[in-house]
């Protein structure tokens, strides 16, 4: 029999004792780590959306509305930027790329987010390896609407003079990309119909452009971030549906741009080119842009005091709890003084008893920590679901090499907690007790 | 003539030390040869178990030498002397000491954990067969006799074959005839293994069967 035989045969005497001292453990630890895996994964998740692009430029007003409700998908739009400040950038050197993004319009809860094809063309997205990736198709493919041919369509609707109510007239723009979660959450699939409704909470009666029913020719595979719960349509269907009035009337130049845009996701060259873009953005009168990186870093900066109070008062219940294994184990030591004295007359050593005794508190430690990330595990996929549906941020419940730290650490804690009472074994006088009688 | 396997000699020990407190025990000599059986009488308080004590190595001598099995225990360590007893010395208690929520077989093999090697596969199994009870080997402690407590003792003692098996009243708390059966099961057992015994006794009926009986009083 070796000495781990013994500690767990000795757990096994005190059950009761032993389920609720390792129960007290899992619920500090399942609430350490949930806090914190809550926070860590739900920051690499904003991190990885910010990732979409380098800058988001929007009208004047929070730079962290601009890209929670551009990017994230969240919350009200900040208002219009002019549709010219669009092509001004396409022709500006140092930009990669540039995506126009209107937004407004949603089915059945989930936002529509007018684009062009270049978004699934051009984004890429960090993948495990450190290294990035295109946009990948569970099904289907993206849409064929390039920056050409929007910026053709606006031109055409200048000109024509008019610009909301001739949804029929291009049908070709009826056509959408849907994420992963959307296609799991509405049913809709390759080749489905739907009408998108002028109002982003998708309640039913909501006004439907039905002129504007759009077909599913994509689904996206899962990316992890909002664009899994969105659909995307070309973005100049947003500006041939009925409904949406001009909301920009003070073009630039004096020429009339019936509409503006809700913001454009910009790609620009490394180096100084990113600085001298940002800055004469932020120079207009009319338009800001944002990091999405640094708007993600704010935001985690602003909300990360209340995770230490969390984390705080979790780490609390943990220490209370190891405090209690090591009450309840010394609470044993006056009934179990002959137990000591029999192992030091079959030979065992002061010392042994004190590891004995330390590593039952370890065990209850252990055990209790393995059922904390079991438990924490839990919480968090339920957690992550809300997570997703409020941020459209996916998180994973998989413990990491983070919480097998934790278990380490939780089980060393408990092995210091043993150290109180494995002293009282450590002292066990076997001749005195023996000859007791007792 | 083979030397003895235990000897004592000159040996003292005191309790609560200072210069003003008197010996508990006293040894002048005191030697037992291998496989002997000797029985230890002498009146309460005698130090009957101070002197098994001393010869396991559970305690260490005030003064004086005491060579167990070739090793002369007053010149170890208490954690040398630890692992000797562990190796080499049997112990049976008057009460026993079996743990509650161990079985009998777990009782028999803890016996063999702190020697520091692993004893033959089934050997606490031969074991209480040998003490007839080979089919209680997963009975709680609570749920056998006295008297198979008793035996579940002597099995845990003898795990792993030691040289020595050191009885403190062994009998002491059984009746006559259960007294006398695990007496008997005690000395056959011995001899089996070739264990040498020294068992304390306050019962002259008990130590009419050992080869020879030593008072401790005549030791001093």
């Amino acid at each position: 029999m070796k000495a781990a035989g013994i500690v767990l045969r000795n757990l096994r005497r005190r059950p009761l004792a032993t389920v609720l001292t390792s129960l007290s453990v899992a619920l500090g630890v399942g609430l350490f780590a949930t806090v914190g895996a809550l926070r860590e994964a739900g920051e690499r998740g904003f991190h990885r959306t910010a990732a979409l692009c380098d800058q988001v430029v929007g009208a004047k007003g929070s730079s962290l509305q601009l890209v929670l409700n551009a990017l994230y998908h969240m919350g009200q739009s900040p208002g219009n930027v002019p549709y010219s400040l669009y092509e001004e950038l396409r022709a500006t050197p140092g930009v990669e790329w540039a995506v126009p993004v209107a937004v407004g319009d949603a089915y059945r809860g989930h936002r529509i987010v007018g684009v062009t094809g270049d978004l699934f063309a051009r984004v890429r997205l960090p993948v495990a390896d450190g290294s990035d990736a295109p946009l990948a198709f569970a099904r289907g493919a993206a849409f064929d609407y390039g920056a050409d041919r929007f910026v053709e369509l606006k031109r055409h609707l200048e000109e024509d003079g008019h610009g909301s109510e001739h949804g029929n007239e291009f049908p070709e723009l009826a056509r959408a990309v849907i994420g992963s979660e959307t296609a799991a959450a509405t049913g809709l699939t390759l080749g489905s119909r739907f009408l998108p409704a002028h109002d982003l909470t998708g309640d039913a009666g909501a006004a439907e452009h039905e002129e504007a029913e759009c077909e599913v020719v994509g689904v996206l595979a899962p990316t992890g971030t909002p664009m899994d719960r969105a659909i995307f349509v070309p973005i100049g269907l947003y500006y041939v549906i009925a409904g949406h009035a001009p909301t920009d009337a003070t073009p630039e130049g004096g020429a009339r741009d019936p509409r503006g845009l809700s913001a454009i996701y910009l790609r620009t060259r490394a180096g100084m080119h990113q600085i001298r873009i940002w800055r004469a953005i932020n120079d207009r009168l009319d338009a800001q842009s944002a990091r999405p990186s640094e708007e993600v870093r704010n935001l985690f900066t602003l909300v990360g005091g209340i995770d230490r109070v969390l984390r705080a008062i979790s780490a609390l219940v943990v220490i209370v709890a190891l405090a209690g294994v090591m009450v309840a184990i010394y609470n044993t030591m006056g009934a179990r003084r002959r137990e000591f004295a029999v192992y030091r007359a079959l030979g065992a050593r002061r010392r042994t008893l004190l590891g004995l005794v330390t590593a039952e508190s370890a065990a209850i430690a252990l055990i209790g920590g393995a059922f904390g990330l079991l438990l924490s595990a839990i919480l968090v996929s339920f957690g992550a679901a809300i997570l997703q549906g409020t941020t459209g941020v996916s998180v994973s419940a998989l413990p990491d090499s983070g919480d097998l730290l934790l278990l380490a650490a939780v089980t060393a804690a408990g092995a210091l907690a043993g150290l109180v009472p494995a002293a009282a074994a450590y002292r066990t006088e076997a001749a005195r007790i023996l000859s007791a009688n007792v | 003539m083979t030397a003895p396997l235990i000897r004592v000699a000159g040996v003292e020990k005191r309790f609560g030390g200072g210069d003003g407190v008197a010996p508990v025990l006293s040894v002048r000599a005191f030697e037992v040869a291998r496989g002997e059986r000797v029985a230890l009488m002498g009146a309460s308080g005698s130090g009957k178990t101070t002197l098994l004590n001393l010869i396991s190595g559970l305690l260490a001598a005030d003064v004086g030498r005491i060579e167990v099995a070739g090793a002369e225990l007053t010149g170890l360590g208490e954690a040398a002397r630890d692992r000797f007893r562990a190796r080499h010395v049997g112990f049976l208690f008057q009460t026993f000491h079996l743990l509650d929520g161990w079985t009998a077989r777990e009782n028999v093999e803890l016996g063999a954990a702190f020697a520091g090697r692993r004893p033959p596969a089934g050997r606490a199994e031969e074991l209480l067969r040998a003490v007839g009870l080979g089919e209680r080997l997963d009975y709680w402690p609570s749920q056998l006799s006295v008297g198979q407590q008793a035996r579940v003792s002597l099995a845990r003692a003898l795990i792993n074959k030691p040289e020595v098996l050191l009885a403190d009243e062994p009998t002491g708390a059984l009746d006559v005839a259960t007294g006398a059966a695990v007496l008997r099961l005690i000395l056959d057992t011995a001899r089996v293994e070739g264990t040498t015994v020294v068992c304390a006794t306050h019962d002259p009926g008990v130590a009419a069967d050992f080869d020879r009986t030593v008072r401790v009083e005549d030791l001093q």
